[in-house]
């Protein structure tokens, strides 16, 4: 039964208008339980094969979908399919749910999860953190054989999307986005998440329209039959819409999209201020794959590689090769334009079984980013910088070092760093001598101490997203102190400017990597206080060229010192509206 | 050389992530290799602790670490020439930890 028509308030985590009909994803786990159902001794050869076709077409679709992801995505996602296939092939698994039917005369069904939850709690009881996640994987195939031995579709990638639809979902696992046929998906409406979840981070780069904070027993309550609006830049979602409010928001979509493809057409053009101060304007870059999007907007140059994805979803550690490999291929691509790598940034949300096992009150304020690196995985560190040393020869590569508080931290890597480059030249291996290196500034230390850090680098990348939460001391998953979470609040914008003064006593760069270097608001206020490059996901190039081609840098200078001076997040934010709606009215609402 | 012959030794799990998915994985297809069956059981845990090396579920269950104790068996025709291969592999600690 379809809902009645109401408007829900969540939270937009990437911008864009969606509207259509729901696809609902339901959770990966085989909450099904089937009926026990008994047979009698002489079906037995029947039920065993029927569940042996069962076995082999979940086995056949699985081969199907590694394909696919093979194609879609990078490599590592279709490994995911590898352990399943091989669980599909298991003897072990086989045996129980055959001696479930053979012996205790059940049902296919019912054998099947009953091994299934057998070999799931086993693993559920592991002391090891990586076996423990198996059991998802147990439970994640044994419900696809059940649903081929059912026709009980219960997996998103499987629901009948004959039209491009919504997705809604309590949660997504990126296997399950991975599994989802891009085309036709419209945008997302998810419960959990926030604007650095993997969810957004997803849409944004597929330019499509995503809301998290959505009532987490609403995926449940919608049908098929509902019709949905998204609203990416207001976080609403409209349920089964009356026609006028359909009508508006199919008016707004439409001239969203007249204006976004006026100033994609610009993408040739210089990212240049009304008095003649360029301002570079490069990309973020989740995952190698999406070199292409980065060319297509015409981003300068990649401003933030995020290496996470080489070490996510997959047993053991990427070795030297492999990495090698991934880097220079980047590098040449980039064909000599600058590309910025991140060293492995794991620990706080960036949560990862092979690497990082301790659990901590506090995993934000914990052993995460270079203290990791530095304090218990060194060797990881070091196999990635090397690889790294010996990729730079094929291009422009610059290297950040992730949640640095300490200069310390700076002369250890440099340390690392020349003791890497002995070993290469004892082992006659070809390598840049003069890497360029840079520190992210995160944490308030990093800031306030800008100008200890400003002689050791070579350039400072601001990672706002972690700027905010630290110096505002909110967690970012906390809704209920979400509201504290502004990016425009003065103190931010001090700790911009310390960082900004010290790069240019010392001549040095400054680049921001964060999800503000995409908000319109933001972005005059940044230039304005002296950034030299905005890194972000590439569909938002082209709206921050055009709010930088419509205002010259003395408007911003004279907004960003107008920011400083408010004592709110609101009344700073105002300075800079006022200044977009004045100069660029074309950008908001795109 | 009879059929019947078994191969065994113990061997110790040298790598720093332990006998996890994609040796366990590996180990499945050497196994499933040769005409032979192959098991590894854990020094001190009887017959609960064996598992059959065709299984990854059953080699994943060992939950074996970095330093556990196992005993590698084969037997069948081609009971010598698995019983190498599997050494091999273990003593390479799985290609991991250059």
């Amino acid at each position: 039964m379809a809902l009645p028509t109401q408007t829900i308030q969540a939270i937009a985590v990437s911008p864009g208008i969606a509207i259509g009909r729901t696809a609902r994803i339901t959770g990966p786990t085989g909450s099904l339980e089937p009926e026990p159902h008994k047979i009698t001794e002489d079906e037995i050869p029947a039920e065993l094969s029927r569940y042996n076709a069962a076995l082999a077409l979940t086995r056949k679709q699985l081969v199907e979908l590694r394909q696919e992801v093979r194609n879609k995505l990078r490599s590592q996602d279709a490994e995911i399919f590898d352990a399943h296939i091989m669980l599909v092939d298991d003897r072990t698994f086989s045996a129980e749910v055959e001696k479930g039917i053979r012996e205790k005369l059940f049902a296919a069904e019912y054998a099947l999860y009953l091994a299934s939850e057998h070999f799931a709690n086993v693993f559920a009881e592991m002391p090891d953190e990586y076996l423990r996640e198996r059991a998802a994987d147990i439970r994640d195939v044994s419900s696809r054989i059940l649903s081929n031995l059912t026709n009980i579709h219960v997996h998103g990638h499987e629901i009948d999307m004959d039209d491009r639809r919504i997705i809604v979902a309590h949660t997504l696992s990126p296997s399950e986005t991975a599994g989802l046929e891009t085309g036709k998906v419209l945008g997302f409406a998810v419960a959990t998440g926030s604007a650095t979840s993997h969810t957004a981070i997803l849409a944004r780069s597929m330019g499509l329209p995503a809301i998290v904070g959505i009532p987490p027993e609403l995926p449940e309550q919608l049908s098929a039959e509902d019709k949905l609006i998204i609203d990416g830049f207001s976080g609403k979602l409209v349920i089964n819409p009356d026609a006028r409010t359909e009508e508006a928001y199919r008016l707004k979509k439409a001239e969203a999209g007249q204006i976004r493809s006026r100033l994609e057409s610009e993408n040739e053009l210089r990212p240049e201020t009304t008095d003649g101060f360029i301002v570079q304007l490069a990309a973020n870059l989740d995952s190698p794959e999406k070199v292409e999007e980065v060319r297509r907007c015409g981003a300068s140059g990649i401003g933030l590689f995020r290496t996470e994805y080489l070490f996510m979803n997959r047993p053991g550690l990427p070795g030297e090769e492999e990495q090698f490999e991934v880097y220079k291929k980047l590098l040449v691509e980039c064909d000599n334009a600058p590309l910025i790598v991140r060293t492995l940034d794991v620990g706080g949300d960036k949560f990862n079984t092979n690497i990082y096992r301790a659990s901590e009150q506090n995993p934000f304020l914990g052993l995460r980013g270079i203290r990791l690196c530095l304090h218990e995985r060194r060797d990881i560190l070091e196999t990635q910088l090397r690889a790294l040393l010996r990729a730079g020869v094929f291009g422009n590569l610059k290297v950040m070092l992730p949640m640095v508080s300490s200069v310390r931290e700076v002369i250890e890597v440099r340390s690392i760093l020349e003791q890497l480059q002995q070993q290469l030249d004892a082992e006659g291996k070809e390598h840049v001598s003069n890497l360029s290196l840079g520190v992210m500034i995160e944490t308030p230390a990093a800031a306030l101490m800008a100008d200890r850090f400003a002689p050791m680098v070579d350039f400072f990348s601001i990672g706002t997203n972690d700027l905010v939460q630290y110096t505002m001391a909110i967690d970012r998953g906390n809704e209920r102190v979400a509201y504290l979470y502004r990016p425009s609040h003065p103190a931010i914008l001090e700790l911009i400017r310390l960082c900004v003064e010290a790069a240019q006593r010392h001549n040095i760069w400054v680049s921001v990597c964060g999800q503000v270097a995409a908000d319109v608001y933001m972005v005059p206020l940044l230039v304005g206080l002296g950034v030299h490059e905005l890194s972000m996901s590439p569909a938002s190039v082209a709206v921050v060229r055009r709010v930088i081609r419509s205002m010259s840098m003395y408007e911003m200078e004279q907004a960003a010192q107008a920011a400083l001076n408010c004592s709110n997040a609101t009344d700073a934010l105002a300075v800079s509206e006022a200044l977009i709606n004045l100069r660029a009215p074309e950008v908001v609402n795109i | 050389m009879s059929a019947e012959e078994v191969f065994e030794r113990e061997i110790t799990v040298g790598n720093t992530m332990g006998l996890h998915a994609r040796p366990a994985a590996q180990l499945v297809r050497i196994a499933s290799s040769f005409d032979a069956s192959m098991s590894v059981e854990k020094v001190g845990d009887g017959e609960d602790g064996e598992a059959d090396c065709r299984s990854v579920l059953s080699l994943l269950m060992l939950a074996a670490g970095k330093g556990t104790r196992l005993i590698l068996r084969t037997s069948g025709p081609q009971a010598e020439a698995a019983f190498k291969a599997a050494v091999k592999f273990f003593e390479s600690n799985f290609g991991e930890d250059e």
